[in-house]
């Protein structure tokens, strides 16, 4: 299809435009009509994700280019029937109804019906059209319904519904031009609009509405299409595989087990890239900032603006408006960092916002893969049958089926399987299942692991296997346990019986993949990213000051033969980071941490894996030497108390093991769990309950272990 | 008896004559066709099962198939047979 008509008639505007600009277009259909990919070829893949101010649930809206000028189409979230139950659901209904001030009422609805299915998607049409907007009917997957022999009378059933019904196919593009074309003479006016007057059932009817759309659906279905009795037996064979109580689960478990190993396989090249980049862009960073400011005004002035647009860049990613007090915060902070020596300077751009954003970024290429499978699985029609293979296992803990999948995610990373959790349609088990989420062992944790495993059994690969194998099943554990006592407590509530739609098995669309990793993408980066930055540079504040005064590193240099590393352990000591690990040793003394293990865990909120680098810092044999596993090993075996036993035993580690297995250390999780919830109260609920229970956790491994004289 | 609740049925095909209860399960039940007057044919019993309710295939739970009551007079199978052959365990809960 070439889009030739659309030089016609620029120069002469629409008669009548109902305001060209604000026009919005929306878009409605029942879920697996193929209604995002229309709105995905139609809006190619410029759209982007508006997060509308008091909605956790996000709108995807762009540009459609009509024949002479472009409106706003909105991707209103699926439903069955107006009667909405998820979150998603109401903000359609709110949407249509334009209850709320951020959607008004589209101009023109385009309600997405899948040709294939139509008498179930006439529903949701009689519901639609019986709130008199100016309708147009796309009748999407002409293609498929043409290739399975299905004959529909259009001009009849447009007739019968009383608006304009237009085929097309989203996957082919076949009928676009023409639905275009028809969303164009709606919105200027060069359609009539229609009454729609098809039988309605607000008068007389009692007992069931649903059972008087239906009868509507059948008649109009039956009048106008013809189904052959062929339908749908290749999904059915297909079905009947995949959804035995046994063959199906064990079937789900290999495509998820093929999943992760491509993710952790595909993703490490790229990881590596990412890496090394920020390493470069670190070290040529360190080089560019002169030894001394020469100019002393030039020098205020450049970094006064250097910090002001990355101020600028980060409230425009996480959307946060100048308003006074934003401003005036940006302006101080520009101001400090301005007036930083130059040294200090260069350690906060290298180690705090290059390292920083090194740190986010490196996760992207996981979340996208996971994210572009998901979709790909979810668009075949496979998602469902896993949701319903898992349910009788699911039910154990209260959660439905569908909370297995955002479970699966999570052991990439919480964020990606926070912000899948958005299919489990109950809000209250889509709560629990984000609270438990950070629980499951994420690829964060993994250098942790490592490190600990080493230091527990270096001679004995076995056992440092069965470290990581127990990490594993503890973090599983811990979910499914607090999964079951959340909604046998604060969230109780009936689990929701299962009724869910196997939809036909398709060819899934990687464009649609494609927007999804876009979309979910630009999300981390922004939310995650944006907190990230924050998190990293205000824990390199703690870690850099007071700083150690000048007296001290003479001290310090004279008597050591590794001056920078003792340095660093000097300096690190006495910072805010090194004072409060020293103030919490009490707390976390039955642990059998020392205070420079806790500076680690308190370094670790920006990020699990920074402990590593902390510890290798804190004990003297500096940063770099993180990455060598076996120094840092041996470093923190020679570690002693103050009364010369060893810090890191048996029990030292385990307990740090459990630690960090059970503790809610991770704030740019912390920050989706606020958007997805719509508030900050699961976010703190989720760090207390969780490190509530790292800590008893920690303290009976310690003590249990101390007592049995590991 | 000509009437009996889906959860009690075999494989085979039957009319839907009523949905029982109500609240939020029950509506999402209705507006996935499983109300009064539609065709309801099992594919796979169980728990959860699958039917095929107007062109489309739902996966349903038992404890919600308790709630469906369907005529069994145009049943493809006889669903008292049928049912033997089906898990006994959802038999007793109501």
């Amino acid at each position: 299809m070439t889009d030739s008509c659309h030089e016609s008639d620029t120069s002469a505007q629409p008669s009548q435009p109902a305001s060209p600009d604000g026009a919005v277009v929306a878009l409605v259909g029942n879920p697996n009509t193929g209604k995002t990919t229309l709105f995905n070829k139609l809006t190619g893949l410029r759209a982007k994700t508006a997060n509308f101010p008091g909605i956790t649930v996000d709108l995807r809206s762009g540009r459609i280019k009509l024949r002479s000028n472009f409106v706003e189409m909105i991707d209103l979230p699926g439903l069955y029937s107006l009667e909405a139950m998820s979150p998603e659901e109401k903000v359609t209904v709110n949407a249509l109804a334009g209850s709320r001030a951020q959607t008004p009422v589209p101009d023109v609805v385009v309600l997405v019906l899948d040709t294939t299915n139509l008498e179930r998607n006439l529903v949701l049409a009689s519901e639609v059209l019986d709130l008199r907007l100016p309708t147009i009917v796309a009748l999407n997957q002409i293609d498929a319904a043409r290739a399975a022999d299905i004959r529909i009378d259009i001009s009849k059933l447009s007739e019968e519904l009383n608006c304009q019904v237009v085929p097309v196919s989203a996957r082919t593009g076949e009928g676009l031009e023409a639905l275009r074309g028809v969303v164009d003479d709606t919105l200027f006016g060069k359609l009539p609009i229609l009454s729609q007057n098809h039988q309605s059932c607000t008068v007389g009817c009692t007992g069931c509405t649903f059972a008087a759309r239906f009868d509507w659906a059948e008649r109009v279905s039956d009048a106008n299409i013809q189904v052959p009795p062929t339908q749908g037996r290749r999904t059915d064979a297909i079905d009947r595989i995949l959804t035995k109580p046994i063959i199906g689960v064990a079937a789900f478990l290999s495509v998820m087990l093929v999943v992760f190993y491509l993710i952790f396989s595909l993703a490490s090249v790229p990881m590596d890239m990412v890496d090394g980049v920020f390493g470069a862009v670190g070290a040529y960073a360190e080089q560019l900032v002169p030894e001394e400011s020469v100019q002393p005004g030039l020098w205020f002035g450049a970094v006064f603006v250097l910090s002001m647009s990355l101020f600028a860049a980060g409230y425009a990613a996480a959307g946060i408006s100048w308003s006074r007090k934003s401003s005036v915060a940006a302006i101080a902070i520009a101001i400090t960092v301005s007036l930083l020596p130059v040294d200090d300077f260069r350690s906060l751009l290298v180690d705090g916002i290059i390292g920083g954003v090194g740190g986010v970024i490196i996760f992207l290429p996981q979340i996208c893969i996971l994210f572009f499978f998901i979709s790909l699985l979810e668009d075949s029609g496979y998602m469902a049958r896993a949701a319903f293979v898992m349910e009788r296992l699911m039910q154990f803990v209260g959660l439905p089926g569908k909370a297995f999948v955002p479970m699966l995610s999570a052991h990439a990373c919480a964020i990606p399987g926070i912000m899948a959790a958005r299919v489990i349609e109950n809000w209250r088990d889509r709560l629990v299942t984000i609270l438990v989420l950070p629980l499951l062992t994420c690829s964060a944790r993994l250098p942790v692991y490592t490190m600990i495993a080493a230091l527990l059994f270096s001679d004995s690969p076995f056992n440092a296997a069965m470290v990581f194998v127990g990490a594993y099943v503890l973090g599983i554990a811990a979910a499914l346990f607090s999964a079951w006592c959340l909604k046998k407590t604060i969230l109780r509530g009936k689990p929701v019986p299962l009724v869910i739609e196997l939809p036909a098995y398709r060819v899934p669309s990687l464009r649609n993949a494609l927007a999804t990793v876009i979309d979910r993408g630009t999300v981390f980066v922004r939310q995650a990213g944006t907190v990230i930055l924050m998190i990293s540079v205000i824990l390199w504040a703690l870690a850099t000051y007071p700083k150690l005064p000048p007296a001290n590193v003479a001290n310090v240099i004279s008597g050591q033969s590794t001056a920078d590393e003792a340095v660093a352990q000097e300096a690190l000591a006495y910072s805010f980071a090194g004072r409060a690990g020293r103030l919490v040793e009490p707390i976390f003394r039955p642990l059998g941490f020392d205070w420079k293990i806790n500076v680690g865990v308190l370094t670790s909120f920006a990020a699990r894996e920074v402990v590593v680098s902390t510890l290798a810092i804190v004990y003297g044999i500096g940063e770099d030497s993180a990455e060598d596993e076996a120094t840092l090993v041996e470093t923190l075996r020679r570690q002693t108390r103050p009364d010369g036993s060893a810090v890191f035993t048996k029990a030292t580690g385990f307990s740090l093991l459990v630690f960090f297995v059970l503790a809610m250390q991770c704030l740019p999780t912390q920050a989706v769990t606020k958007r997805e919830t719509g508030s900050w109260k699961w976010a703190v609920f989720q760090l207390v309950y969780m490190s509530a229970m790292a800590y008893v956790a920690a303290l009976v491994t310690f003590q249990s272990c101390t007592a049995l004289g590991f | 008896m000509s009437q009996i609740t889906l959860s009690h049925a075999g494989p085979g095909t039957f009319r839907c004559i009523e949905v029982t209860g109500e609240g939020e399960p029950v509506v999402r039940l209705k507006r996935m066709g499983i109300c009064s007057g539609r065709q309801i044919s099992i594919l796979q019993a169980g728990d959860p099962m699958i039917l095929r309710v107007v062109g489309a295939r739902i996966g349903l739970s038992r404890e919600l198939a308790a709630t469906v009551v369907v005529d069994c007079h145009n049943a493809d199978t006889d669903p008292v047979s049928a049912t033997a052959g089906v898990r006994g365990e959802g038999e007793s809960r109501d």
